[in-house]
């Protein structure tokens, strides 16, 4: 086999820019596939060819299988790279592909299969002897299981949608006289949410962290991982600060880690990149939580750790070629941050914010590594993902990488609509997140401080806003200002 | 330009003792000020809050510009006539700014006898409307008038129709008008809006017409109510009379200033040839310890001079001849500025000074100020040889016939001709201010008792009937007594001999003011050239 | 020129500007400043008393958003006068706090709702919320129908204006 010559990225925005830029790297010509609404899109530019999807909805137009397949053979490309979310865990997606002789850039799909399923994924961990949480040996059949289950786990336990995801279907029973309640609950919620009314129990780890392994396997038996990152920081159960290495994870954990992750990856034939995602309660021991049979958002902090090109890697394994390299090869040095810059208004619940994008300017320098797709007087729509950019930050040491994402989420200009870079400062400006005091909860937890303070607590830089805003405003008409010397007399009366 | 030197000494009793005495006039001008301005009887608010009407100055307040100034003229007008009845004549009138446009306005006071005419309204009105027009400021009318006071009809039918001719004059000058009608508008007083470019009427109160409706019946016998008569949707819609119909006053204020918005903002006649303004060095507080306490005492007034101007910096013309007038080029607000300022009595040399200044003013475009303390011109036998009453109209002749702005302070004492040669008020200076201090008659109180006692006492002793000490001690009474009342400053502003008496610290900015308006109007210089006399 | 000014959606503040260029004067709630703003680049520098800011700026219809202090920042400027003239902020019409889809409208022209009452509900974000009735009234418009979407701020149900003078005697 050989590396494709021509490959389509079955995405958009910042995921299908940053994957385009692998691909011209490599020498590999590139075709971009849009909605029209992201017509005028950074990807679109980007892209060596681009075709137009058409859908009943925009999103649905990067999830028609068919068109896409079209697309690769109208275009002549002989490989498609999903980027993640989309059809980038979808099997029948990949076997499509393959029926049509195009190279899915991911993992066979019976991994994808396999890993999909949160009961089977959970069995198959277990064998391959991964710590999973002590609880339902798949799915329980009704409350009074869930009980049964529960008294044996210990409380308090959490009762989990078998097909859930977002934190839909999930609820936490404190003791035996909530777990009734609970377990009709996410059962109804998860039907309603899913189609899929299924749900286990599992222990419920306090202030857990997230923490994850990335790992990368090619089809010639090599199996490493690059180390963790540990993405802690979410808000409406989804991730918004990532960082490699976890403050937490030391050499030793992080070995077990890896060793593990690799382990699974080995059990299920796994082939590219994947992540092991792991919770790990307050002692250290980490439980497998899930594996993502694709590339993660928030990859490029283990680029930056690592040196190595995720996505590059990810090509040259579709492509039949070998790692060339083992896991003592690896080695990770200083410390990368990734903030993810939403269209979102922290203030209100984290409520997506739509907008023209009428000036974007982003920071650059020194270990600033910056992922976007977005056009200056583009309009962000509430068609997808509010995500607009991932700001992230190499340092030597943690305290450095802090502080360098803290300048440059200051320096990120971003007008026209609603983002969330003030509170990304605001995390990581915490004591609590500097000293590493991270967990899923964090968010919620530190609510208060996070909180935009108050315009009017710094009366002079409210000034400023407000001089400014006169100044610079359509109503200011200078033909309409008092003439001098007559402002200079001022409120004068005899 | 020089700074000028200050010989005041702060200390001293004499400063100490004017201080005082100003102080309170100051004072005392403040406190009638507020009393015309605002004090009225409280039934008489809650009759404008019953109407949904607010007071003139609050109309005002949502008129004009915020952060700018504005000039009130003519505030204290009719305070001492009528028996007090009719404060500032029921209406107040200034230069203010309107959306950066400089602008006269003249606003009727319903809060007392429904803001009817006077004699002195009329007048006042009349004299606002002279100011736009040799200023060419725009004006913005705001109505809610009663109209006539019909008990003083013979008087203000005298000088009303000169109201409605200055409209039609400014509109033909190209100066704009705009009327908002708060209130009734009823027969003459319905040309006044009618005769705007542009009307804004408020619906429910505003109303045009020439006959309100109990006229009408009584004329025609037709019953009407007062909308269908001349109301806001009525004259907006069916007869054209006026153009905007808005619900509440503070709508009507806010498309006013949306209207005066489109108005042309021209070039001033300076054409921008000014200096950036400073304060004067010398502290203008300083002026109440320099007024002397009483009229006929005298001062230096390039004290004042210092005081006024910017930086206290003054080109002296000629310093050391005709020493009893002062004459030089300053800058007030950054505006040049030629300045004539009595030190007493006019002498020939005075004279002749001042009118070859005059002339070079004229020719150069700089307007002209004068600052009043003068008693007439030096009367003598060697003064008449010399020829004091050619000098003086030589003085008279170029002053009346300079085409540049004029504007006058009566500092102190202004009299006899001595107030015709300083531009005083019938030579129609553009605007003219006095100070409460200020004294300004014919001649001097004392020396018209003399006159006129002496006068008397001839009289009586032609007749055979020589008056006793006390009889001719009465006479002078008497006369001193109407001298007294007719001099004041207080009633001659009442009588609108001014445009407005202005606390000497309000000099500056008063003139500020003044030099912006009067640069509105070009500067049309006639050909002559300048004598050495 | 005198302006209203809300910083983030705060409480209104009233700014005066009373000289142009270098030598504005700029009045905050009552205290003055000289200051000025000047293009530098497609940036701006802002100069008020001794302070000098950099910030960005961009313009969208009464709205001003600025970066400065190293955040964004909604301001939204609106005539004092102007407002006036409109009698006020409105509480006639019910718009979207975020931008969605319309899910159930629970209201037609002519029905008359109470305060609190429910007029639509929205989805954004797999959340649904229900608009509801600010005051007693009788529903005018409704703006959207079920499955349309619309962005943040959208008119989704008017009421019947109030007499103005019902407060009157």
């Amino acid at each position: 086999m050989t590396l494709p010559a021509k490959v389509l990225v079955a995405n958009r925005g910042e995921i299908a820019v940053r994957i385009m830029r692998s691909l011209r790297r490599l020498g590999i010509a590139s075709v971009a596939v849009y909605h029209t609404e992201d017509a005028g899109g950074l990807a679109v530019r980007e892209a060596d060819q681009a075709v137009e999807l058409f859908g009943a909805t925009p999103v649905g137009a990067y999830l028609d299988v068919a068109a896409i397949v079209a697309a690769c053979q109208a275009t002549g490309a002989d490989a498609v790279h999903p980027g993640f979310g989309f059809l980038s865990e979808n099997a029948g997606f990949a076997r499509a592909l393959a029926a049509a002789g195009i190279t899915f850039i991911g993992p066979p799909p019976a991994a994808i299969e396999s890993m999909g399923d949160k009961l089977e994924s959970k069995r198959l961990a277990a064998a391959a002897g991964v710590p999973t949480l002590p609880g339902s040996d798949g799915a329980v059949a009704s409350a009074q299981d869930a009980a049964t289950v529960a008294a044996d786990v210990g409380y308090p336990v959490l009762l989990k949608a078998s097909a859930g995801g977002g934190g839909k279907g999930m609820r936490i029973a404190a003791d035996a006289g909530a777990l009734s309640e609970a377990f009709e609950r996410a059962s109804s919620e998860a039907l309603a949410s899913f189609g899929d009314g299924r749900v286990f129990v599992e222990r419920y780890i306090e202030r857990p962290r997230h923490i994850e392994v990335q790992v990368l396997a090619d089809g010639h038996g090599t199996v490493v991982h690059l180390g963790e990152r540990e993405c802690s920081i979410q808000r409406r159960y989804q991730k918004v600060i990532e960082e490699s290495p976890s403050p937490f994870v030391d050499a030793e954990t992080r070995r077990r880690m890896g060793e593990t992750a690799v382990a699974l990856a080995r059990a299920v034939g796994y082939v590219s990149a994947g992540t092991v995602e792991l919770i790990v309660d307050e002692q250290g021991d980490f439980f497998f939580l899930e594996m993502n049979t694709r590339l993660q958002v928030e990859h490029p902090v283990t680029e930056l750790v690592t040196g190595i090109d995720i996505v590059a890697e990810q090509v040259r394994i579709a492509g039949g070629e070998e790692l060339g390299y083992g896991q003592g090869e690896i080695t990770l040095s200083g410390h990368a941050i990734e903030c993810r810059v939403y269209a979102e208004d922290a203030d209100a619940g984290f409520i997506p914010a739509t907008g023209r994008l009428a000036l974007v300017r982003f920071p650059s320098g020194e270990g600033i590594r910056i992922d976007h797709g977005v056009v200056e007087g583009q309009e962000v729509s509430a068609s997808f993902d509010p995500m607009l950019a991932k700001l992230a930050a190499w340092a030597p040491t943690r305290p450095e990488a802090i502080a360098r994402a803290r300048g440059a989420l200051r320096r990120t200009v971003l007008l026209g609509t609603i983002t969330n870079t003030a509170f990304l400062e605001r995390v990581l400006a915490q004591p609590a997140f500097q000293a590493g005091d991270t967990h899923t909860g964090f968010v919620d937890e530190h609510a208060d401080a996070l909180a935009s303070p108050p315009v009017g607590d710094d009366d002079e830089a409210e000034h400023v806003l407000l001089a400014a805003a006169a100044l610079a405003s359509r109503r200011f008409d200078q033909r309409l200002a008092v003439p001098d010397p007559l402002a200079a007399i001022g409120d004068w009366r005899t | 330009m020089q700074r000028l030197e200050t010989h005041v000494d702060t200390s001293s009793p004499t400063y100490r003792a004017y201080r005082e005495r100003n102080l309170e006039l100051a004072q005392e001008l403040r406190e009638t000020l507020h009393r015309a301005r605002h004090e009225r009887p409280q039934r008489a608010l809650d009759r404008l809050a019953e109407q949904h009407k607010l007071t003139v100055h609050a109309r005002l307040d949502l008129l004009l510009d915020k952060g700018a100034p504005f000039l009130e003229l003519m505030s204290l007008a009719a305070n001492r006539h009528y028996d007090g009845e009719a404060p500032q004549a029921l209406l107040v009138t200034g230069i203010g700014v309107v959306s950066g446009r400089e602008v006269m306005v003249i606003a009727n006071d319903s809060s007392l006898k429904g803001g009817a005419w006077y004699p002195i309204t009329t007048r006042k009105i009349v004299r606002a409307l002279q100011v736009a027009r040799e200023n060419r400021l725009p004006v913005v009318h705001l109505l809610d008038s009663g109209g006539a006071n019909l008990h003083l009809q013979d008087e203000i039918y005298a000088t009303a129709g000169k109201i409605f001719q200055q409209q039609c004059q400014l509109s033909a000058d190209g100066i704009p008008q705009l009327a908002v009608v708060f209130g009734y508008c009823t027969a003459g007083a319905a040309y006044t809006p009618t005769l705007c470019d542009q009307t804004i009427m408020v619906r429910e109160r505003g109303a045009i017409f020439l006959a309100g409706p109990p006229l009408v019946r009584a004329a025609t016998g037709e019953d009407v109510t007062t909308e269908e008569l001349g109301g806001a949707d009525m004259h907006t819609s069916v007869s054209g009379v006026a153009d905007y119909a808005v619900d509440t006053e503070a709508e009507a204020l806010a498309l006013a200033r949306d209207v005066v918005a489109v108005w042309a903002r021209r070039p001033k006649a300076d054409n921008g040839d000014r200096r950036e303004p400073e304060p004067p060095f010398h502290d203008p507080q300083e002026l109440y310890g320099i007024i002397p306490d009483d009229v006929r005492r005298q001062f230096e007034m390039r004290e004042v001079i210092a005081r006024i101007v910017d930086g206290s910096l003054f080109q002296e013309f000629k310093p050391h001849y005709g020493d009893t007038m002062v004459t030089g080029w300053a800058y007030i607000w950054g505006f040049k500025v030629g300045i004539l300022g009595n030190n007493g009595v006019i002498f020939s040399e005075a004279a002749n000074k001042a009118t070859t200044f005059m002339q070079l003013c004229d020719r150069d475009g700089i307007p002209l100020l004068f600052l009043h303390n003068v008693t007439g011109f030096m009367v003598g036998r060697a003064y008449e040889r010399n020829g004091i009453t050619k000098d003086g109209a030589k003085m008279l002749m170029v002053q009346a016939n300079v085409t540049v702005p004029k504007i006058s302070v009566l500092c102190h004492a202004s009299q006899g001709a001595g107030n015709y040669a300083m531009a005083g008020r019938t030579w129609d200076p553009r605007l003219v201010y006095a100070w409460p201090n200020s004294r300004s008659s014919i001649m001097g109180p004392e020396q018209a008792a003399d006159v006129l006692t002496q006068v008397r006492v001839a009289g009586m002793q032609r007749r055979g009937e020589p008056p006793t000490p006390e009889e001719t001690e009465r006479i002078r009474t008497e006369v001193t007594a109407y001298f007294a009342q007719t001099y004041h400053s207080y009633y001659l502003t009442s009588d609108l001999r001014d445009d407005g008496l202005i606390d000497p610290t309000d000099t500056r900015n008063t003139l500020g003011m003044s030099l912006s308006a009067v640069l509105n109007a070009p500067i049309v210089r006639a050909p002559g050239g300048v004598l050495r006399i | 020129m005198s302006f209203e000014i809300t910083l983030e959606g705060g409480s209104a503040h009233a700014v005066d500007v009373t000289r142009l260029d270098a030598r504005a004067i700029v009045t905050i709630d009552g205290r003055e400043h000289r200051g000025s703003l000047r293009r530098v680049g497609d940036a701006y520098e802002l100069t008020l008393a001794d302070r000098v800011e950099p910030l960005w700026i961009v313009l969208d219809g009464d709205a001003v958003h600025l970066h400065a202090f190293g955040r964004a920042w909604t301001a939204t400027v609106v005539d004092p006068v102007e407002r006036a003239r409109a009698g006020g902020p409105s509480e006639d019409v019910a718009s979207a706090p975020m931008p969605g889809v319309v899910i159930i409208v629970s209201v037609a022209p002519g029905d008359a709702v109470v305060e609190g009452q429910g007029l639509v509900v929205i989805e954004s974000m797999k959340m649904q919320n229900e608009i509801v009735a600010v005051r007693d009234g009788v529903v005018d418009r409704v703006f959207l129908e079920v499955g349309e979407t619309f962005d943040r701020g959208a008119r989704l149900v008017s009421l019947v204006p109030l007499p103005a003078d019902e407060d009157e005697d």
